[in-house]
């Protein structure tokens, strides 16, 4: 009696659960500023990261490097050897879409690592700028972006994970990034000087993946 | 009594491009003897040297130095023989110190400081020791061959041409630095030359070649008994009197002009007869000298 | 024997005004990248702002040198040339060979020597190299990791790797102008004439580069057998992993090379005969 009351109860919970999530579906990009929000919440912290990459064009071994942040937008970088980091180096992709004007599709629930994300498309109402479209990854529980996609008008394409060590961690532990795009033959340089003829490609393909580790300390709270 | 061979020549051949340069040549040189191969240009003074210093491979004949075989014998033999072959050329951005340095090291020897100042002072270029070369007259050049032809008292010494470009007083000094090398350690010596006069009372052994063979060879004093004997004429027309003395009837054995002199190879009992001959031709006689055996000798085999 | 050819050869002008050449080319080049190397990585790195950016010191002394090893190794090599494509054939020339050979030297011991020599010279001026662009690098600019590329590619190393990658590119590169001094000495003992020797080696490295260089397969079969094929090989020292297997075929073939113009070079030169 006492486990079918319990059974009860636990999916009249899931019920209430899941209506509160559909009821903000409506409203996708609020997503995003809540989790921006969230972050907003912490006035400096500084964490160290360990950079491994898997780039063809780039070989590079794995580097280390100290990152210091300081509210509101203030990030520092200081790292111990030459390192590659992602183009928006370690700036979290999401405040940068608060900046800007876009029109927001729903795109429903998908699961990402097992966690219920929500799928929210931004297209830039700006035409002059190169990005198409980004795609952003919410998880419902939690607010936190796991994963943003970002396609250009010519077709380049970059991908950030975030992996989080709790679900109560705001910042992530793992930062998983991967680009893939083609420059035409103009745009590559003759990179093989000691040639004697042009052996650049007539279009390359620049991809690859860089997964950084990050370990933080002195996390202090507004 | 006569020495031991210390150079002997069976049968050499050799041709370049077709042509015979050397053609069944024979010769032997005795220890001690100064010895003069003498002949005119292209006659292969130069290429019979090159063969024994092995710079060239002879097609026949057999060469034998110091009682060995020159061909599997080379590095030993070369190490005891003192040799200017050709032109004297030397490095010339080195000094006169460091060129003879350099060339004992090619003869196998070690630096001896002493030695090389011994030759420099032999040939009266010590004072031009720490001198680059490419600074040297070309007299000079021929007096550092010498140095390094005789640098370390090689038993055998064979000079090419060593006398030419030098002056009177220079070629007089290194006759007699030669000479007494010669007398002193009985050091053989060949020289090869085309200007007979230099070798005037030089030599003791003759070896005459024309056209890449042996005309004759033997010791001066056996060779200057069985010829002719040599006369200078000095005139108011040297062309015209080897004209008329050619043309005539006088029994001479031959005549040339050499340095606005007439040369004349011929009997004692002639030169009477070309004399009158002369006056009475209207040729002015200014003198009449006795010339160097040896070469009335050469004139008589090249004529 | 060795030593006085070593002795002749540093005493010469010309041997001296090589190794100055290569100090002018230097000074040059540090100037430039000094003012521009930082504008120059830029642009290079520029086809990975797209997607990446970095972070650290990239302009320093190891940078410094892999440029300037990419800048000056032909004209190192044909600097070296002039020096050693007139070893021999100068000597006959001017008649010094003649005065040389009518000693106790062997045909065979004072090739050999000459050899040696121009092989001391090729490493003093690789050290030479190595000492300028290296050390005068790192003092100038400083250690870091060297961001190098090859065909196309970038490689990161740390600066103990660099150095590594440096020490046996530049003995590689030795390798590659002793194949080159090989073949100059060959010509060297071909021709009486230096211009001619020089100009021989010259151009037959030119053509067989070319061919090396071509992408058509109709010289794929031939490109194994010319040393011309592996000039290039020493900047694979700067590529991560490194292919050991092939770098060391590479070697054995100019190592082979190396042989047969030695060999052929002895058994001509024995059999001549100084008629100057």
């Amino acid at each position: 009696m006492k486990r079918n009351l319990l059974c009860t109860a636990l999916f009249i919970t899931s019920l209430i659960f899941s209506f509160q999530a559909f009821s903000q579906a409506g409203d996708a990009f609020s997503y995003v500023e809540n989790y921006n929000h969230r972050l907003d919440s912490i006035k400096n912290y500084q964490a160290v990261f360990t950079v491994n990459s898997e780039i063809p064009l780039l070989k590079i071994p794995v580097t280390r490097g100290k990152m210091f942040f300081k509210w509101p937008a203030h990030y520092s970088i200081s790292t111990y050897q030459f390192t590659v980091l992602p183009k928006q180096k370690l700036t979290p992709v999401t405040r940068f879409l608060l900046r800007a004007n876009f029109k927001t599709i729903d795109r429903g629930v998908e699961m990402v690592n097992h966690h219920q994300c929500k799928v929210v498309e931004l297209h830039p109402y700006d035409t002059t700028t190169l990005v198409s479209q980004y795609t952003i990854w919410v998880d419902v529980e939690t607010y936190m972006v796991r994963r943003v996609f970002v396609s250009e008008k010519d077709g380049s394409e970059f991908v950030y994970h975030y992996s989080y060590q709790s679900g109560t961690d705001l910042l992530p532990s793992r930062l998983f990034y991967t680009f893939n795009y083609t420059l035409p033959h103009e745009q590559n340089i003759l990179l093989n000087p000691v040639a004697l003829y042009d052996d650049v490609e007539s279009s390359r393909v620049y991809e690859g993946k860089i997964t950084i580790d990050f370990t933080y300390s002195n996390i202090r709270k507004k | 009594m006569k020495n031991d061979i210390i150079l002997q020549v069976n049968g050499l051949s050799k041709s370049i491009k077709g042509m015979p340069v050397l053609s069944d040549f024979n010769m032997e040189i005795f220890e001690g003897d100064i010895c003069g191969i003498i002949g005119p240009n292209d006659s292969g003074k130069t290429m019979l040297l090159r063969a024994l210093t092995a710079l060239i491979n002879p097609d026949k004949g057999k060469i034998e130095i110091f009682g060995k075989k020159l061909i599997p014998n080379r590095a030993a033999i070369l190490s005891n023989v003192g040799a200017l072959i050709g032109d004297p050329v030397f490095y010339n951005h080195l000094t006169l110190f460091d060129n003879l340095l350099l060339f004992s090291k090619y003869s196998g020897l070690e630096k001896d400081n002493d030695e090389i100042h011994r030759v420099l002072k032999l040939t009266s270029l010590y004072d031009l020791s720490d001198e680059k070369v490419d600074k040297l007259a070309s007299g000079d050049r021929k007096k550092l061959a010498i140095a390094m032809a005789i640098y370390n008292n090689p038993p055998l010494i064979l000079l090419d041409e060593p006398f030419s470009s030098l002056d009177i007083k220079s070629l007089a000094e290194m006759k007699s630095l030669l000479k007494s090398i010669n007398r002193n350690q009985g050091t053989t010596i060949l020289v090869a030359t085309k200007r007979l006069t230099e070798l005037q009372g030089f030599i003791n052994r003759i070896v005459l070649m024309e056209g890449g063979r042996l005309i004759s060879e033997g010791n001066v004093d056996e060779l200057f008994g069985r010829s002719n004997v040599g006369l200078v004429i000095e005139t108011d027309n040297p062309a015209k009197a080897m004209k008329l003395i050619k043309e005539s009837d006088l029994p001479i054995a031959s005549v040339v002009i050499e340095d606005d002199h007439v040369r004349v190879s011929c009997e004692k009992k002639v030169i009477p007869f070309i004399n009158e001959y002369l006056m009475v031709s209207e040729v002015q006689v200014f003198m009449l000298r006795p010339d160097d055996a040896i070469i009335s000798y050469y004139l008589t085999f090249t004529e | 024997m060795m030593l006085q050819e070593i002795y002749k050869m540093f005493t010469r002008s010309y041997a001296k005004i090589v190794l100055l050449v290569i100090f002018i080319l230097m000074l040059v080049f540090s100037l430039a990248f000094a003012f521009e190397g930082q504008e120059y990585y830029d642009s290079l790195l520029s086809t990975f702002g797209k997607g990446v950016s970095f972070e650290g010191k990239l302009i320093n002394g190891n940078l410094f040198a892999f440029q300037l090893f990419h800048a000056l190794w032909l004209f190192v090599g044909l600097m070296v040339i002039f020096v050693t494509g007139g070893m021999i054939s100068e000597e006959k020339s001017g008649g010094t060979l003649r005065m040389v050979l009518s000693r106790k030297v062997s045909k065979t011991g004072f090739f050999t020597a000459r050899f040696m020599a121009a092989k001391l010279y090729v490493l003093i001026v690789v050290l030479f190299m190595a000492a300028l662009s290296l050390g005068g690098g790192l003092i100038i600019f400083g250690s870091g990791e060297l961001l190098a590329f090859d065909n196309g590619k970038f490689f990161v190393l740390t600066s103990n790797q660099a150095l590594l990658s440096f020490a046996l590119a530049y003995l590689f590169y030795f390798l590659m102008l002793l194949t080159v001094v090989s073949l100059s000495l060959l010509f060297s003992v071909l021709y009486k004439n230096s211009t001619k020797a020089i100009l021989s080696t010259v151009s037959v490295i030119v053509i067989l580069y070319f061919v090396s260089s071509l992408d058509f397969s109709l010289f794929d079969s031939v490109k194994p057998f010319l040393f011309t094929s592996y000039f290039t090989s020493w900047s694979q020292f700067f590529t991560t992993p490194i292919d050991w297997m092939k770098l060391t075929f590479d070697a054995i073939v100019l190592v082979v090379h190396i042989l047969i113009f030695y060999t052929a070079s002895v058994m001509i030169f024995s059999k001549q005969e100084i008629l100057d």
